[in-house]
């Protein structure tokens, strides 16, 4: 049997395709800083930044897909569904909204507002994962 | 991509994810959502999981699915419904504005 089954091409398509976007973002960066489109030091930050964000996204996006066997799913399985499948949707926003704000906003904006998008993300789903946690206990 | 396109082509697979979207059911409950053959429904069932839009899992003697969509997977279905119901509306307009038109033809 071949290590390289159509599954594990199947799971490193994605990151690899991710990683290739990473690069030739930075390359492109590269590029418009050569041509004088942008000062250097703020776009390697920018750089640096937007591509956390687009990670961030990438991670959301793939949240839902990630599944745990059902036995060791310990409160209602449908809620925990619909809590991976929302948490997913935040983190997809949270990362693309990270993203614009270092790619528009000015430098000393970028960086409090980015902080707070990802802060009221991570609030939402905490917020969730405690009644989530919570009606499991009532439920046992 | 393609195999997601495919899956959500078809209605019955389309209304079989919207089901899960309430979450995991066995084969049997989906297939009582629908006129149509258990082996039919298995076809549809393949699709899906071939497409990796769901999972089944062996819980005892039946089998359970749950989604396994990703959020633009999710958004892309949403997508379709929206545009599949705008299509039915658009024809049923279509087919209300051409009735009138049979009746006068058929009176004169």
């Amino acid at each position: 049997m071949s290590l390289w089954s159509s599954h594990a091409a199947k799971s490193l398509r994605s990151p690899l395709l991710f990683a290739g976007f990473v690069l030739s973002l930075a390359g492109a960066a590269k590029l418009a800083a050569r041509l004088g489109l942008m000062d250097e030091a703020d776009l390697a930050r920018r750089v640096g930044m937007v591509t956390i964000g687009l990670l961030l996204a990438f991670i959301g996006n793939s949240i839902p897909k990630t599944l745990a066997p059902l036995s060791e799913v310990r409160c209602d399985p449908s809620k925990h569904q619909a809590f991976q499948r929302w948490s997913g949707w935040v983190w997809l926003i949270a990362g693309l909204g990270y993203a614009v704000v270092w790619l528009v906003a000015p430098l000393d904006v970028a960086a409090p507002l980015s902080m707070l998008v990802v802060g009221v993300a991570m609030a939402l789903v905490l917020a969730r994962l405690v009644r989530l946690k919570r009606a499991g206990q009532r439920a046992a | 991509m393609d195999r997601v396109f495919k899956a959500l082509s078809d209605p019955t697979r389309r209304r079989v994810l919207e089901l899960l979207h309430g979450g995991p059911m066995s084969a049997g409950e989906l297939a009582d959502h629908f006129p149509v053959s258990k082996p039919t429904m298995s076809a549809h069932f393949a699709v899906l999981q071939e497409a990796g839009l769901i999972e089944a899992e062996k819980a005892g003697r039946t089998i359970v699915y749950r989604l396994r969509m990703s959020v633009l997977e999710d958004a892309l279905l949403g997508f379709v419904k929206t545009f599949d119901r705008q299509l039915t509306m658009n024809g049923a307009r279509r087919a209300r504005g051409r009735r009138p038109q049979r009746a006068l033809r058929g009176e004169s």
